[in-house]
């Protein structure tokens, strides 16, 4: 599911699969990167496009994929918390 | 350990990381554009699309920077850089505000310097509040405790106390190395130094076996580094030698380290445990054992002493808490309150050099913010510009202090402060991180204002390039606030003035001038017995007496230079009852006394020379005993009786043979302050020296040249009556005058004298700015005005009259701070705040110095040339 993708790649993957909703422009998108590189949790390599072009290519790492379980177990349970209570009060 | 490495790598390889970036974008707009072409659109198209969809590249890189790790530090760098531009660009503002602080925090720095020598850490000594003297009080009195050697013994084993120790202070003779020299010398029981936790640096200490309880202490001596330093050069080689004290050989067996004993004592020895009794007793307390709990634990010890007296109660006090006592302690916090005052007047009027800066630069700051600076950025920037400012002052400041103190210190002569070491004050490491902590401080308290106001640039008001009333408004508050503080210090040194001067003018009842005071201690077992004493001393005051240049010479037992007098002595006067204060002062002399101080006969006679060899009990009293004592009736020809006169002969006091107490009264002299120089005179009795010869004595002598240039004469002249014989102290009685008091007093009004001084120049500087200022920000203003028919007059009075209402305003907020702060402040020093003619004074200077200050900026308002005035932009 979580292929290396470069900058682009990673932009329309999530228009596609938000089927629109969240449209990361540059501005958003590079500063998360280089943040998540920073942390660790992502590693980037430069490599050639399907257009052999040159791109920057990021990859998730054994420890951001740590970080995406626990953040998600985490989500989780708030969506699940606000969804119960949504319920009690309606 | 990632969190480095990027550090590392985003400070260190700053180059490739922003070329990565730069890449990095340029090839995400190429997929961009082929994402786009892909999707179907003309090679034109495609690239605007995506170029539209990247936004600015700039941004996007910025943003990019902005997460970086260390970012801060590159910010910090580069305001760093861009102050250090704009300060090269208005150096007067930068020299200003730097010297600003550099004296603050100079002020401040030697002033902690002192009260952390002084208060903080007095002693050297290891877990130095542990060390405790043993005392007692008796009848609600202090009192020094003497014990015997068995009950030393017993407190050493008490299970309060982990060892106990007695000392003894007293010069001993050396000889044999050039001139005879009496040496300050402490006789410490042989394992006080182990009780104190001293080490040797060189040989080692005292042990059990050099001073033993009932015998005779082994003849060894301990060096002080000072007395290692000046006789032996720090040559190693010292230890193992010979020195002769009283000529007897002592061998030297170690040398201390240079914090210990740095005043008082240069030698030290074994205590002589044979005697009947020791005193000063010491000791350390057992840990977390306070002195109060040791007080009540050594009750019922201490009332097993047969010589304690009933009722009375031990008396344990640290080292610190004996030196609290000493009452110039208050005094130093108050100058050291005074510097930070000084300190936050500094702050302050940086502050308001930044402010009037800062609006001036308002353009500046719109300009950044409308390209995209944040308003973090800007405050880091400001603060960055004050950091810049405080860091060099601080440096410059602990220089100074550093190498100012020692100058200041010259002001005290030693022994006029009994607060630890003084002469020995260095700027040490808690010092250098107290300035680095104020030098932050500053900082932040100068910068913070205007960093707050000019990080929001209201682009508006800006665009129209003259700062709001608004921010003239701050300015004039801070003006206010400056002078409030400013009149409080002046207030302050206004009363240190006042009371020097007082004291200066204290009517001495003597002539200090031109009298100098030579100290002669015989060695031990020298002229001991009263005829041939009694004939040296004789020979000595004769042969002084000789010496060109000198006018007249006297003898006395005790200093004889008031405040320095006797010591109290009970007088028995027939048909009265004297207790408590009333006990007059006991001052034994010789008859030349009164001459050589010049202190008035009042009435009666002085015994004569021939008279004294005599031993007649004879006595003059002053006017105070006379009037306390015979209201209404002449003391001449009365009796009293001194019950001190019929007690036996020691080893080192002599009695003149034949004494039964009784003396009979010949005259009365002048008063003379011979409690204190702030103290009313008390009763004191005069009686000839010859009838008690102590070992000491001291000559004092009036001389009709500078007396200092006479010491060389002196000592030569004791040389030729007795080659062996050392002379002590030689100090002229305005240096015994200048310990005594007035050296205190010239030192707080001088220091504080300086402090407001600089207050007043940094007021000047803040109102000249302020005013500055605003004439340049209403340029216009003014010269529309002018040219609509405004006086000059008016025109002048409009530049000036915000600030001289901030002036006034401060004046009177700081006469009332001045008045408020009198009570707490009267606790603890002789000083007033609220002394008129001090407020009145200070009210004066103030605003003469501020109308010179303000009249320069009003002067170039009136000078405006309305035509030039509306050219401008």
């Amino acid at each position: 599911m979580l292929q290396p993708d470069h900058g682009v790649g990673i932009t329309r993957r999530i228009q596609q699969i938000t089927r629109g909703t969240f449209d990361v422009k540059p501005g958003s998108l590079f500063p998360a990167l280089h943040r998540l590189e920073e942390r660790g949790w992502l590693a980037s390599q430069w490599g050639e496009s399907e257009n052999r072009r040159r791109a920057k290519y990021y990859k998730l790492t054994a420890v951001g994929r740590r970080e995406i379980d626990a953040e998600l177990t985490n989500w989780r349970r708030i969506v699940a918390a606000i969804g119960w209570a949504i319920d009690a009060t309606s | 350990m990632r969190f480095l490495a990027t550090l590392f790598r985003n400070l260190s390889r700053h180059g490739a990381v922003e070329r990565d970036l730069d890449d990095e974008v340029d090839a995400h707009l190429e997929l961009l554009v082929d994402d786009y072409r892909a999707a179907g659109m003309e090679d034109a198209a495609a690239r605007r699309a995506a170029r539209l969809e990247l936004g600015g590249t700039g941004q996007v890189k910025d943003a990019v920077r902005d997460v970086r790790r260390g970012i801060w530090l590159e910010h910090f760098w580069q305001d760093l850089r861009y102050a250090l531009r704009t300060f090269r660009r208005s150096p007067g503002f930068a020299v200003t505000a730097v010297v600003s602080l550099a004296v603050g925090i100079a002020a401040a720095t030697g002033l902690f310097s002192i009260v952390n020598a002084a208060l903080l850490h007095p002693f050297p000594f290891a877990d130095s509040n542990r060390i405790v003297g043993l005392g007692l009080i008796d009848k609600g009195k202090p009192r020094g405790l003497g014990v015997t050697v068995r009950q030393l013994v017993a407190l050493q084993q008490s299970d309060v106390l982990d060892g106990a120790f007695a000392s003894n202070n007293w010069p001993m003779t050396l000889t044999g190395r050039g001139v005879p020299e009496a040496v300050p010398t402490q006789e410490i029981s042989a394992d006080g130094l182990n009780v104190l936790g001293v080490p040797p640096l060189l040989g080692r200490v005292f042990t059990e076996a050099d001073g033993p309880a009932g015998e005779q202490p082994q003849r060894v001596v301990v060096l002080t580094y000072r007395f290692w330093q000046s006789h032996f050069g720090r040559r190693p080689e010292a230890v193992g030698q010979t020195l002769y004290l009283n000529r007897e050989p002592y061998t030297v067996i170690g040398v201390l380290p240079r914090q210990y004993f740095s005043t008082g004592p240069e030698i030290l020895v074994p205590l002589d445990l044979t005697t009947k009794l020791v005193w000063s007793i010491q000791a350390r307390l057992k840990r977390g054992v306070t002195p109060r709990m040791a007080e009540l634990r050594l009750q019922p010890l201490f009332e097993q002493f047969v010589n304690f007296p009933k009722g009375a109660r031990p008396l344990v006090r640290t080292l610190m808490e004996a030196q609290r006592a000493a009452d110039f302690v208050p005094t130093l916090l108050l100058i050291f309150l005074a510097s930070l005052l000084l300190l936050l007047l500094a702050c302050a009027n940086v502050s308001i050099l930044l402010l009037v800066r800062g609006s001036s630069r308002a353009r500046e700051f719109a300009v950044r913010a409308a390209l995209g600076a944040s308003r973090g950025r800007l405050i880091g920037q400001l603060l960055v510009e004050s950091l810049l400012l405080a860091v060099t002052g601080a440096a410059l400041g602990v220089a100074a202090g550093y190498w100012g103190l020692p100058a200041v210190l010259r002001l005290l002569p030693p022994g006029s402060a009994p607060i630890g070491n003084l002469p020995a004050v260095p700027v040490n490491l808690p010092v250098l991180f107290f300035s680095a902590g104020l030098a932050l401080a500053s900082a932040l308290i100068c910068g913070l204002s205007p960093a707050l106001s000019f990080s929001r640039p209201r682009l508006t008001v800006t665009a129209r390039a003259t700062a709001g009333v608004e921010s003239r408004r701050a300015h004039h508050l801070l003006l206010a606030a400056q002078v409030a503080l400013t009149v409080l210090l002046l207030a302050g040194t206004g009363a240190a003035v006042r009371v020097l001067i007082g004291l200066y003018r204290t009517s001495l009842g003597y002539d200090p001038h031109n009298v100098i005071i030579a100290s002669i201690n015989l060695p031990e077992n020298h002229y001991t017995n009263w005829a041939e004493r009694a004939a040296f001393y004789e020979r000595l005051r004769n042969r002084m007496a000789d010496v060109p240049q000198v006018e007249s010479v006297a003898l006395a037992t005790a200093s004889g230079i008031p405040p320095q007098s006797g010591q109290r002595a009970v007088v028995g006067v027939p048909g009265r009852d004297m207790t408590g204060d009333e006990v007059p002062i006991l001052q034994r002399i010789s008859g030349h006394y009164f001459a050589t101080m010049k202190i008035p006969l009042i009435r009666g006679r002085v015994w004569s020379d021939s008279e004294s060899r005599g031993t007649p009990h004879v006595a003059l009293v002053n006017q105070t005993m006379a009037r306390e004592l015979w209201p209404d009736e002449s003391p001449i020809g009365r009796r009293v009786r001194m019950p001190g006169y019929i007690r036996s002969t020691t080893y080192y006091i002599l009695q003149a043979p034949g004494s039964d107490g009784w003396f009979e009264i010949i005259g009365v002299v002048g008063d003379t302050p011979n409690v204190g120089l702030h103290e009313p005179p008390a009763p004191s009795i005069y009686v000839p020296y010859t009838l008690m010869l102590t070992d000491t004595v001291n000559v004092i002598l009036r001389t009709s040249h500078d007396p200092l240039s006479m010491t060389r004469s002196i000592r030569e002249a004791v040389r030729t009556v007795d080659p062996y014989q050392p002379v002590d102290v030689v100090r002229t009685a305005e240096d015994a005058l200048a310990s005594a008091g007035w050296a205190r007093e010239r030192f707080v009004a001088l220091l504080l004298l300086g402090f407001a001084v600089f207050a007043l120049l940094l007021a000047v500087v803040g109102l000249y700015s302020v005013v500055s200022y605003s004439v340049t920000c209403r340029f216009k203003e003014f010269g529309i005005r002018m040219a609509l028919g405004a006086g000059r007059g008016r025109i002048v009075r409009a530049a000036v009259q915000p600030a001289v209402l901030a002036i006034v305003a401060g004046l009177f907020a700081g006469l009332a701070l001045s008045v408020a702060l009198n009570k707490v402040v009267a606790q603890w020093s002789i000083g007033h705040l609220n002394d008129p003619v001090v407020l009145v004074a200070v009210s004066l200077v103030l605003f003469v110095a501020a109308m010179i200050s303000a009249a320069i900026p009003a002067n170039r308002a009136a000078s405006i040339q309305p035509t030039d005035a509306l050219r401008t932009d």
